[in-house]
């Protein structure tokens, strides 16, 4: 059987070694120069270092976005910065600029080259012109079918990588510069300011509407893209938060295994597929894989885009002799809350909050500041960067 | 510099006129393959020894379709302007004797990437989304002539969905297309597309590029003259032959001479 990745984003090395901890095979990231998300903090030469360290330490690998479009002033200092990432041990590069895919090849790196998402492939024509490039990967357009992902397998032989869980570009990835005209940001070099998910007026509609996609969750194919040649399956979302990280990818990684080992059922699909929409806030559907979207997978009117309070509490420390959880808070929590630990070693286990310890060991009723740091007594064992989530769903209910 | 022009034909009962005010080259919308469009040409509509474009994002079942039909139809052809590089592997395999000008929307951004292109195609358009400065730097650097966008309206989004069914179908009105919708916040106004193979939205504004017509290393100016009367087609190209747009319609220079942000650390 092929060999199957689970890839992950991660913005920060925190984020990076969750993403490992939780099981991911490989991590994309990007780099302080030449990747889009221009605006987030992104990883110094010194910290993809340390990440290539940390991964491959666990066999694990780190591949680095070099995803703009240049301008003639971004080809300064392009070389080496590709130099550089060598140095530091990188896998991959992620690029869809001609320049950089023929300068790290010039170059004689180390590492791959991956094909951008941004080039827009649907077709096996176009991987093999890129193959002859010297890429190694297609990173496929989120638009690609079922029937498109095989033939080009078919054709190409190449690996790809297909995006199975995140946010949407309401446009084919790369062919969008709303962002270069609603806010002189550049879409194509890390500014999109996400307009689609701005409000629009038009003539004969009294609301205003957005135009904008509902998220991709690809629950349900996994087993098929398997079947059918997907080598790598990414999950988007370099600026989300651990809890995030940590929720998707354990989730994805079980559903990758249970696919493998043909263990997944509807039921447990349906609740992974529930606890994902929850993290995220939004809805989400297989988008382009059997057909053309309709207006089903779309949101058209106004919606808050506000983040849940679901994720109560980060294990930093457990005891097995008194059995005492170190929790640091990340949302108010109290005692009679039912609650639910989940981790990447663990089955996912229900616990009522009966007693609350503070730091200073002083029984408490409510945990309610941020990141304080309470005590939990709790009889199944637990790991530094388990997690503390509010209950919603009972698996019990999907089986 | 007329016969520099490279006129995307929108009404094909207009070109004998313009044939007539010195315009030889004509870009037509090739039927099934391309979007932002509302009048694509099949082969045999479109004249002998003309370009076509090819602007879709393709899936396998069309390209192997646009393998036929530029197999059954390879002597017509005087040219081909693509977006998609399986297009390019089309022609490669075909062995067609066609100039190739590659036009990958938002890409052709700086020369290292145009040189790198010009490997493989004959021309390049040159992007819009740059500055005049930055196109003339391109120009100076450039192995072979390139392309540029003189005038029109300029593609800003391409989606695979198709937005306005899908909106009229949500809200259960009847389904219009080339619909104006205005973005609250910066007021900028974009005119929707539709066909069955996506939506382009286009900036409201004609991108009035003629003072580019001074530039040098061109080997062909576009013109996208999408929605404008015979009667303005007409007077374009006087405006054109003048290097002066007098048309009365919404126009902008596009980002000639705004340049775009790269990192909000820049926006200082």
């Amino acid at each position: 059987m092929q060999k199957v990745e689970l890839l992950a984003p991660a913005g920060d090395l925190e984020r990076l070694k969750m993403a490992f901890l939780y099981g991911a095979d490989a991590v994309y990231i990007g780099g302080q120069e030449f990747s889009l998300r221009a605006n987030a903090k992104n990883f110094s030469l010194e910290e993809i270092k340390e990440a290539c360290s940390y991964a491959h330490a666990l066999h694990k690998k780190v591949y680095v976005t070099v995803n703009i479009v240049l301008h003639n002033k971004n080809l300064v200092g392009l070389k080496e910065y590709l130099k550089s990432l060598d140095a530091c041990g990188i896998d991959a590069i992620i690029a869809s600029d001609i320049t950089v895919i023929n300068e790290a090849h010039k170059l004689n790196v180390n590492y791959e080259v991956h094909l951008s998402t941004q080039a827009s492939t649907l077709n096996y024509g176009q991987g093999l012109f890129y193959k002859n490039l010297g890429v190694t990967r297609l990173v496929l357009a989120r638009e690609a079918s079922k029937k498109d992902i095989k033939r080009i397998k078919e054709e190409t032989n190449l690996e790809l990588e297909c995006f199975i869980h995140g946010a949407m570009c309401t446009s084919i990835s790369g062919k969008c510069v709303l962002s270069n005209y609603c806010t002189n940001r550049d879409s194509n070099r890390g500014g999109c300011a996400q307009i689609c998910r701005w409000l629009f007026d038009m003539d004969g509609v009294e609301e205003p509407f957005s135009i904008t996609p509902k998220d991709l969750n690809m629950v349900p194919y996994i087993k098929e893209m398997i079947d059918i040649g997907v080598n790598s399956f990414k999950v988007e979302g370099r600026m989300r938060s651990i809890y995030y990280i940590a929720t998707v990818i354990n989730v994805y990684r079980k559903i990758i295994d249970k696919s493998l080992n043909n263990t997944l059922t509807t039921g447990e699909c349906k609740y992974y597929l529930d606890i994902l929409n929850r993290c995220a806030n939004r809805d989400s559907t297989p988008q382009f894989f059997l057909n053309l979207p309709t207006n089903k997978e779309q949101y058209f009117l106004g919606r808050d885009e506000i983040s849940n309070q679901d994720f109560l509490g980060m294990v930093l420390d457990y005891d097995e002799n008194s059995h005492i959880a170190t929790i640091e808070q990340r949302n108010y929590f109290k005692i009679g809350d039912v609650v639910e630990f989940f981790g990447p070693n663990m089955e996912t286990f229900t616990y009522k909050v009966n007693k609350i310890k503070n730091e200073n060991d002083e029984e408490i009723e409510v945990a309610r500041h941020p990141k304080m740091i309470t005590k939990l007594k709790i009889d199944n064992i637990l790991h530094k960067y388990d997690m503390m989530r509010i209950k919603v769903f009972d698996k019990d209910n999907y089986l | 510099m007329i016969n520099k022009l490279l006129y995307i034909v929108n009404n094909k009962e207009i070109i004998e006129d313009l044939k007539k005010v010195g315009v030889k080259n004509f870009l037509f919308p090739l039927k099934d393959f391309c979007v932002g469009f509302n009048n694509t040409y099949d082969f045999d509509e479109i004249e002998n020894e003309s370009f076509i474009f090819i602007n879709r994002i393709l899936d396998n079942e069309s390209l192997d379709l646009l393998e036929k039909k530029l197999n059954d139809n390879r002597d017509k052809i005087k040219g081909i302007v693509y977006d998609d590089f399986g297009v390019l592997y089309l022609i490669n395999k075909l062995k067609l004797n066609v100039i190739t000008i590659n036009y990958q929307n938002h890409f052709g951004t700086n020369y290292q990437s145009i040189n790198e292109n010009l490997k493989y195609n004959d021309s390049v358009v040159v992007s819009t989304d740059i500055t005049k400065k930055e196109i003339e730097e391109i120009l100076k650097k450039v192995e072979k002539e390139v392309c540029i966008f003189l005038f029109g309206l300029i593609p800003v989004m391409y989606s695979r969905r198709t937005l306005l069914t899908n909106f009229s179908k949500e809200f259960n009105i009847p389904t219009k297309n080339n619909v104006l919708i205005d973005e609250k916040i910066s007021k900028n106004k974009f005119i929707m597309v539709e066909n069955e193979f996506g939506t382009v939205g286009y900036q409201r504004n004609y991108y009035d590029g003629l003072e580019l017509l001074n530039l040098e290393n061109i080997k062909y100016f576009l013109v996208n003259p999408l929605f404008l009367s015979d009667k303005e087609q007409i007077q374009l190209i006087s405006d054109i032959k003048n290097k002066k747009l007098t048309l009365n319609i919404p126009n902008d220079k596009g980002f000639l001479y705004k340049e775009t942000i790269y990192k909000l650390k820049e926006d200082k």
